[in-house]
């Protein structure tokens, strides 16, 4: 078994092998490139979803605004100061970090974890363009409750549809990579000039003077549909927050920032945030009120756009499921010995087309959200801990590298303590990471106090 | 050059129509149209701009 697993993390090792070494010197990345590359970001099929579900959920105008300036901002912040500054000392990927921290073997296991997350996030995105494609053959979307899918035909579509992304993903994945690009900014036109379409169909005069008061009563009016929960400004503030978890606390974007010549350049993500999780997600709040506060990405778009809505939702699915499924194969690649990349990415993508099927991933959107942040956030907390907190605590750094551990159990510890402490945690599921962080901060500095160096 | 202005130009011109017919200056149909001509045009543009072989 452990030579097994050694032979699997060593072919891992070599799919990555391409950016092992730190990066140099030259390589550094200027501002202004950082800036472009974080203003195409956030802007994805997602986003029609969720700024839907928080009108669905009852939260108010105020809140809503002053919960998503706030949560917004702390993730900016959370890149800059968490992110960005262990990128630019280490100049390394997490893959690499985690490596020398919690050994070959854990991080397969990582690797493995967060491949079927991004599965199931794929699955969404595909699920997202058959709810605008079903326009066209009179496919109804599932409602909000269901957790199986409603009809054959949704089945039908969404396989279809799930094979054709992945057919795409197989055999171009770098020039849709390049096509995505061109489609962002296009995507957020869309947003924004369908909801300033809805204007009238929502009662906004066009010198504006009831503008505020439409929103607070026939939008963000503070009362839920039936079956879905009331939020607040907290809930909201912490959704925006964590929306990205993975990426900043959870330090997936060490792999983007080790190229940046500050850690201030954290700061730049706030060019793809504030358009994509602030002003997107109120377009398509507004796009859902004008559309009768019903769930339904493509019929909402329909309403606000046409059919370049409905094009909009089906890109949007397309060009955000198809990296998506790419890093998914790419992220078991090394369970699958000898099989090329074209192999792994198509059954990847049959299972995410599979997945696709069940409704209960994306109109249960805003909880799986919370729960892809909160599985992969323990790993980022030992990483924080062995680069900050080891140094200052005299503690020796990178046990599992110098001893030659194939599994450090001190994080795997941490690992299934933090998840097991957050599952019964009484607290709203949206809150458990942030008490989940200190714990695993904690756990893992206490776990390694007897390595304390004499000074 | 001219492309890239055209393609941007493009953008600013969807959110435009959408205002226009916020005003009450266009029907829906017509905002319809004019927004699926507008993304006609952003698409050409942006991806000759984008595919363009670099000049020396």
């Amino acid at each position: 078994m452990a030579s097994r697993l050694k032979n699997l993390a060593a072919q891992m090792d070599a799919l990555n092998e391409f950016d092992r070494e730190p990066v140099h010197e030259g390589s550094l990345q200027s501002a202004s490139r950082f800036a472009g590359l974080f203003a195409g970001e956030h802007v994805a099929a997602t986003e029609f979803v969720i700024g839907a579900f928080f009108v669905l959920h009852g939260v108010t105008a105020k809140d809503l605004l002053l919960g998503l300036l706030l949560g917004n901002v702390l993730a900016v912040l959370s890149w800059t100061f968490v992110c960005a500054p262990i990128a630019v000392r280490t100049r390394l990927t997490l893959y690499w970090y985690v490596r020398r921290i919690a050994g070959p073997g854990l991080t397969l296991v990582y690797n493995v974890a967060n491949a079927l997350m991004y599965c199931i996030l794929a699955g969404a995105m595909i699920s997202v363009s058959s709810s605008a494609i079903g326009i066209g053959f009179g496919i109804p979307t599932p409602s909000l409750n269901d957790v199986l899918p409603n009809s054959a035909g949704w089945v039908v579509l969404t396989l279809v549809i799930g094979f054709l992304f992945t057919v795409i993903a197989v055999l171009g994945f770098e020039a849709l990579s390049r096509f995505a690009g061109i489609c962002s900014p296009w995507l957020f036109m869309v947003f924004v000039a369908g909801a300033i379409a809805t204007f009238p169909s929502l009662g906004v005069h066009a010198n504006l003077d009831n503008l505020w008061e439409v929103l607070e009563t026939k939008v963000w009016n503070g009362k839920p549909v039936d079956g879905q929960e009331q939020f607040g400004f907290w809930q909201i503030a912490f959704f925006a927050w964590f929306a990205n978890l993975a990426m900043h606390i959870g330090l997936s974007d060490m792999a983007l920032f080790r190229y940046a010549k500050d850690w201030r350049y954290g700061l730049f993500t706030s060019t793809g945030i504030f358009p994509g999780h602030y002003l997107a997600w109120i377009c398509s709040g507004l796009m859902v009120a004008a559309a009768g506060r019903e769930l339904d990405p493509g019929r909402m778009a329909f309403g606000a756009a046409g059919i370049v809505g409905v094009l909009a939702v089906m890109i949007a699915g397309w060009t955000t499921a198809n990296p998506t499924i790419y890093r998914a194969g790419l992220a078991l690649q090394s369970v699958t010995p000898n099989w090329p990349r074209w192999k792994l990415t198509l059954y990847t993508g049959l299972v995410t087309s599979v997945l696709a099927c069940f409704p209960v991933f994306f109109v249960r959107l805003l909880d799986y959200v919370a729960i892809y942040g909160l599985v992969l956030m323990p790993v980022g907390a030992t990483v924080f801990a062995e680069h900050w907190l080891f140094p200052l605590l005299g503690i020796e750094q990178y046990e599992a590298e110098k001893k030659r551990m194939l599994f450090n159990w001190k994080v795997l510890v941490v690992w299934v303590g933090t998840l097991g402490a957050c599952a019964v945690m009484p607290l709203h599921l949206f809150y458990r990471w942030l008490p989940g962080y200190f714990l695993a901060l904690g756990m893992y500095v206490m776990l390694n106090l007897g390595r304390r160096i004499a000074r | 050059m001219m492309l890239l202005v055209i393609a941007v130009a493009s953008l600013f011109a969807g959110v435009g129509v959408a205002v226009a017919h916020f005003l009450g200056n266009l029907d829906q149909s017509t905002y319809r149209n004019l927004l699926l001509a507008v993304t006609a045009v952003w698409f050409v543009t942006a991806t000759i701009w984008a595919y363009r072989k670099p000049q020396n």
